[in-house]
This record gives C-alpha cells, sequence and structure tokens, in this order.
C-alpha cells in the first residue's frame, strides 16, 4: 500500500513523488497516470519500487513510471530511468530477464472481407507453423559458430541465412542489430539454454494475433505507416526466451558480488548495479546487446514463419511487410538534452518524434511507430512517438495494459468455459497450448488498455494512431 | 509443511521450510520443481542422470538464489525433472550438491529465481525462506 497523499499533482495525469519522502532518493519521482488509475496503481508495491529506483547512483530528472505500471521485481514494470554514462551505473533489474522482450506489425494488403472465410484455416496453420508453449524448442538448432555470429550479427545475419527479405531490416529499431554486442561475453550454458528458441514463442503473455485495423484515429499518420481501416495486420510479442533469461541471471550474480567493491548499497538487491563504465558494467552492457539481438531475431524466424502461413492460406503472392519492431525491455545508450545517458525501459517503449536520426526515413515527418498489445480479446493500439516524450520521459512511452490480477487468482476467478464464450461472442478465434494459458491471459486479469493509451496521449508522450482488434489469437 | 506456493500479481512465490539450513534449501529445490513440473511425474522406466553442484554466493541469501537459478538452468537446458537433492556440505558462502534427472515436460516456464522481497528468517525455532519467480 502507498498512501495516495503522497503524490503531488504536477498536472493532469502526472503526479510527483518528492525527494523528501524519503531519504535515500537522489531524485523525486514521476507518475503517469489517472486519478482513477492511482487507485490500482497504490494497492501493491510498485510505486515503492519506483522510489527505490530513484536511489540509483547517477539517475537524472525523475525515476518515470508509465500507466500500465504495475509490480516487478526492482524496478516496477513500466519503470523509466536515465542514468549518467560517465558518472551512473547499470542494473540489469532495470532491463529485466526478458531481454528486448517486444512487439512487431506485420501489414498485409487484404481487408477483413478478403480473408473472412479463411480465418479459421489461418489460425490453425499459424499455430502448427510457430513453436509456442512450455520448454518447446523451434526447427532452427544453432550450432556453436553459428549463435555466435547471430548474437553478433543480428537481423542482417539472419535474413542472410534465408529467414527474411532484403530490406526488412530498415523497419526495425537500431536496423534489428546492436553493435556493441559482444558473444564471448554471454556463457556456454546461457547459449545452450537458447540454442533451439530461435523461432519460438514460449509461453506466458506472448502471442501471434492475426488483427483488423478496427478505427483509424489520425489519418496523416496512418497513411504514412501504410494503415487503412480494416486491413488485416499481425502482431508478434515475444522476447529473448532462455537466452536473456540466463544472461539476466548470469549477470545479476556477477553484480551482487560486486557492488561492495564499488561501495554501492541499494534497499533491493534485484536492483544491483555497477557504474556503466567499469569492467563490469561494461561486460554486461555488451552482452545484453547480444542478447537483444537474439530477442529481435526471434521476431525475424516468427515473421518468417508467419509469412509462410499466409501464403499458405490466403494468397501465395503476398508477402507481408513490417510496420515497427521496438522492444520494451532494454538499456540503451543515448543522447537526451546533449547529456549521455543509458535509458532503462522496463515495460516501456522507445518512443522517438519527427526528425529523429533514429527513425526510419519513411517515419522521419510523423514519428517512430510505437506497438502497444492489448490483453488478448481486447483493443491493441498503434501509436506514434512525439517530441513531448523526448522532454517529459526520456523518449519513452507506455508498453501495453499491465496486468492487475494474479495468474493464481485469474485462474481461481475466470471461467474457461465463459472465457471461451466470450471470445466466440467476440468473434475471436483463439488457439492456446493449454486452457490454463488462456484463462490466466484473460482480458480480466489486465488493466483497461483504453485507460493506459488514453493517460499517454493527453500527456503528450505519444499519439494515437490506430485501434486495432483481434480476429485470431494464438499463444503458448 | 516442506513449501507452499503463494500468490504475487506477476509471478509465483515460494515459501520453504527447514530445521537446518540443508533441509532449507532441499525444500525451496523442491517447491520449484513443483512450480515447473506435474508433481512427482512418474520415473518408471525413464534413464536417471546424475548431476553434481557446486554453487557460492556471498551470503547465505545470495547462495539460495545462485544454487536454485543452477538448478533451473539445468532443468531448463536438457528438459529435465530435478529429485533426490543430495546435500554434501553447505555453509553460508558455498553449497556442494547431488541430484538426479529424470526427462519430462514442464507445466510452466520459469524465467528465473529473484533477488525481489527474498528473507531467510527463523520463526519458532524453524527456517522460513520466502524467494520469488518470474514465471
Amino acid at each position: 500500500m502507498f498512501s495516495k497523499e503522497i503524490l503531488q499533482k504536477v498536472q493532469k495525469n502526472i503526479w510527483e513523488i518528492p525527494k523528501s519522502y524519503r531519504e535515500d532518493m537522489c531524485v523525486p519521482a514521476r507518475v503517469f497516470a489517472s486519478e482513477r488509475m492511482l487507485d490500482d496503481i497504490t494497492t501493491d508495491r510498485s510505486l515503492e519500487q519506483l522510489v527505490n529506483v530513484s536511489t540509483l547512483p547517477g539517475i537524472q530528472e525523475f525515476a518515470i513510471s508509465m500507466p500500465d505500471i504495475h509490480e516487478g521485481y526492482g524496478f516496477p514494470i513500466g519503470g523509466v530511468a536515465a542514468l549518467s554514462v560517465e558518472d551512473g551505473v547499470i542494473s540489469p533489474g532495470g532491463v529485466g530477464y526478458d531481454i528486448n522482450c517486444g512487439v512487431r506489425l506485420l501489414k498485409s494488403k487484404k481487408t477483413v472481407k478478403d480473408i473472412e472465410s479463411s480465418i479459421v484455416d489461418l489460425a490453425n496453420q499459424v499455430q502448427r507453423d510457430t513453436p509456442s508453449g512450455v520448454g518447446r524448442g523451434g526447427e532452427l538448432v544453432l550450432s556453436q559458430d553459428e549463435m555466435d555470429e547471430l548474437l553478433e550479427g543480428g537481423v542482417p545475419w539472419i535474413i542472410k541465412k534465408g529467414y527474411g527479405l532484403e530490406g526488412d531490416e530498415e523497419f526495425l529499431e537500431q536496423g534489428g542489430r546492436f553493435d556493441e554486442a559482444d558473444s564471448s561475453l554471454i556463457t556456454d550454458h546461457a547459449k545452450k539454454r537458447g540454442r533451439d528458441q530461435v523461432g519460438t514463442l514460449g509461453a506466458g503473455n506472448h502471442f501471434v494475433e492475426v488483427q483488423k485495423v478496427h478505427e483509424v484515429l489520425d489519418d496523416e499518420i496512418a497513411q504514412t505507416f501504410g494503415l487503412f481501416k480494416d486491413q488485416i495486420v499481425v502482431m508478434i510479442h515475444t522476447g529473448s526466451r532462455g537466452l536473456g533469461h540466463q544472461v539476466c541471471t548470469d549477470y545479476l550474480r556477477v553484480m551482487v558480488q560486486a557492488m561492495a567493491k564499488y561501495d554501492i548499497t541499494l534497499p533491493d538487491r534485484e536492483l544491483a548495479s555497477v557504474p556503466f563504465l567499469s569492467k563490469e558494467g561494461q561486460e554486461y552492457f555488451k552482452a545484453m546487446n547480444a542478447a537483444a539481438n537474439f530477442g529481435f531475431c526471434n521476431r525475424q524466424v516468427l515473421t518468417h514463419l508467419v509469412r509462410g502461413s499466409w501464403k499458405q492460406i490466403i494468397d501465395k503472392k503476398e508477402d507481408l511487410s513490417i510496420l515497427y519492431d521496438v522492444g520494451h525491455n532494454m538499456a540503451k545508450r543515448e543522447t537526451h538534452d546533449g547529456k549521455e545517458v543509458v535509458v532503462h525501459r522496463k515495460g516501456a517503449t522507445r518512443a522517438f518524434g519527427p526528425g529523429h536520426p533514429e527513425i526510419p526515413k519513411q517515419y522521419q515527418s510523423v514519428g517512430q511507430p510505437v506497438i502497444i498489445p492489448g490483453s488478448m480479446g481486447t483493443f491493441s493500439y498503434v501509436l506514434a512517438g512525439t517530441n513531448e516524450s523526448m522532454k517529459q520521459s526520456f523518449g519513452s512511452t507506455c508498453h501495453g495494459a499491465g496486468r492487475r490480477m494474479s495468474r493464481k487468482k485469474a485462474k481461481k476467478v475466470i471461467d474457461y468455459n465463459k472465457l471461451k464464450q466470450e471470445l466466440d461472442e467476440y468473434h475471436v478465434v483463439a488457439r492456446a497450448g493449454s486452457a490454463r494459458g488462456l484463462v490466466e491471459e484473460a482480458p480480466g486479469a489486465y488493466k483497461d488498455i483504453d485507460d493506459v493509451v488514453n493517460v499517454v496521449q493527453e500527456t503528450g508522450i505519444a499519439k494515437k494512431v490506430v485501434k486495432l482488434k483481434p480476429l485470431v489469437v494464438v499463444k503458448g | 509443511m516442506k513449501y507452499e506456493i503463494l500468490e504475487h500479481t506477476a509471478d509465483l512465490k515460494i515459501k520453504a521450510y527447514g530445521k537446518s539450513l540443508e533441509e532449507l534449501f532441499m525444500n525451496a529445490a523442491r517447491g520449484l520443481m513443483s512450480v515447473m513440473y506435474e508433481e512427482e511425474s512418474s520415473k518408471e522406466g525413464k534413464e536417471v542422470s546424475d548431476v553434481v553442484l557446486e554453487t557460492s554466493g556471498p551470503d547465505k541469501e545470495a547462495l539460495l538464489v545462485n544454487w536454485l537459478s543452477d538448478i533451473l538452468l539445468e532443468s531448463d537446458t536438457r528438459n529435465v525433472y530435478c529429485f533426490d537433492f543430495s546435500i554434501h556440505t553447505i555453509n553460508e558462502q558455498k553449497i556442494s550438491s547431488t541430484m538426479k534427472c529424470i526427462k519430462s515436460v514442464a507445466k510452466e516456464d520459469v524465467k528465473a529465481i529473484t533477488y525481489h522481497g527474498l528473507t531467510i528468517k527463523k520463526h519458532n525455532g524453524k527456517l522460513e525462506a520466502t524467494i520469488l519467480v518470474d514465471v
């Protein structure tokens, strides 16, 4: 529980926890949320976790939380922190175990009418083609050398291997490859854990959805993004799988030991940090970037598989094109207000505004596409980055709906048959590895995505472009 | 009670009990396996492998996280259910142990063992550990 009285209103939908709240805070904390959402947010430990983030050495301006904030471990999920390169720290807890978990959106030229009669066949085909579920490996099993090449070469490398089309990389954050990656800094056991997992969805909240553009909310930007009403699109949500989890585990182990050497004490070990420029800090940063390349490649191989399903069922001549691919668990070296910082985004999305050199030239005039998955069976959104987000939140915005109910509670209170019936009524074809998987991710277990997106729109840290409705959900 | 599984918004918590550090660690490992696999999957006719684990850490809390992480790594990489934990030596910084493993299909994808809210406490003369796992 966090007392609402501590929160000071800065403006509509932005609240501040003053630096005086706790002695160890280095900067105040800023909370992006509507008044109504505060009731939910203050019931768990997420704001206390945000205060803990504000104690990290070298943190700039504010510890920030997005409206989809919920309790995590170390950082809250939906947390953003910019830490000075020169005298700040880097924290694996600010990235999370699922390094470069993210979302990609594929576009078709078809509308609902064109594919209506083939929806069920498409759902079945996508489920057959995309390996998902607990412990499920894929067809692509990498040799040791190939793994190292993938970790450093990212998407451009895997396209050369036949998984994708020339030019795909232009529409991915960072061109689908972080060049700071060093595969030699990832342990052999982490590589083994991910060896057969490129091109696999995994379990939990990861999914492939076939969706339609339900509503266009900004004509000009939608046109620039190549999106139109009733268009069929495909969303892929997954990350770096076991390899990423192990990289985080391995480096937390290193940092928990090394913190004493750098005289760093923190309120929560999950925030374990070392100076960014230290040996341990640089090694983690390079290993994390390599794991992020694995995440990009995972979504790239899944794209290749989904393109195959589309060709088989819908149109053998059409290659789905990529709108964009953006991660929501990363720490990136960026320049904000002339200062070099490492922006940690844990369950938050980079959302650069118009004119930023790091976004594809096709989107320069309108800002970077931001893809926001809703919960299963509810709306998702495409937003555009704004220059306001550069001023207010280190070029960051929300990442999704955010859980409000534990998995165990969801299993207790949500009835599988009723959920199936609701999905049917909503015309969503659901394909899940297990009934349990479906129930745990039911819409009722999540915050309302419309509330989350309204807050980012009203505060100006992203702009709504289109609203998407799911037609098919395939999950682990 | 050896262990119980508690709720957490995004994840799962294991609460383990033991009369000694050795028993506490073993019960935490059993709790982890109960999260990942159906209870005591049938072992008959399956090939059993022995695995030796040597783990260290700066204190008993970190040692528990590191040891459970080593078990998770073995289980997740080879798709094996781990049982018959046997601890040969243990102090607050080091543990030497063996376990048996059989091929099995997991029911839950555990990403990691976290430090979040981690405690090892003495209560009514017994040790209690709370560990949050990221699923």
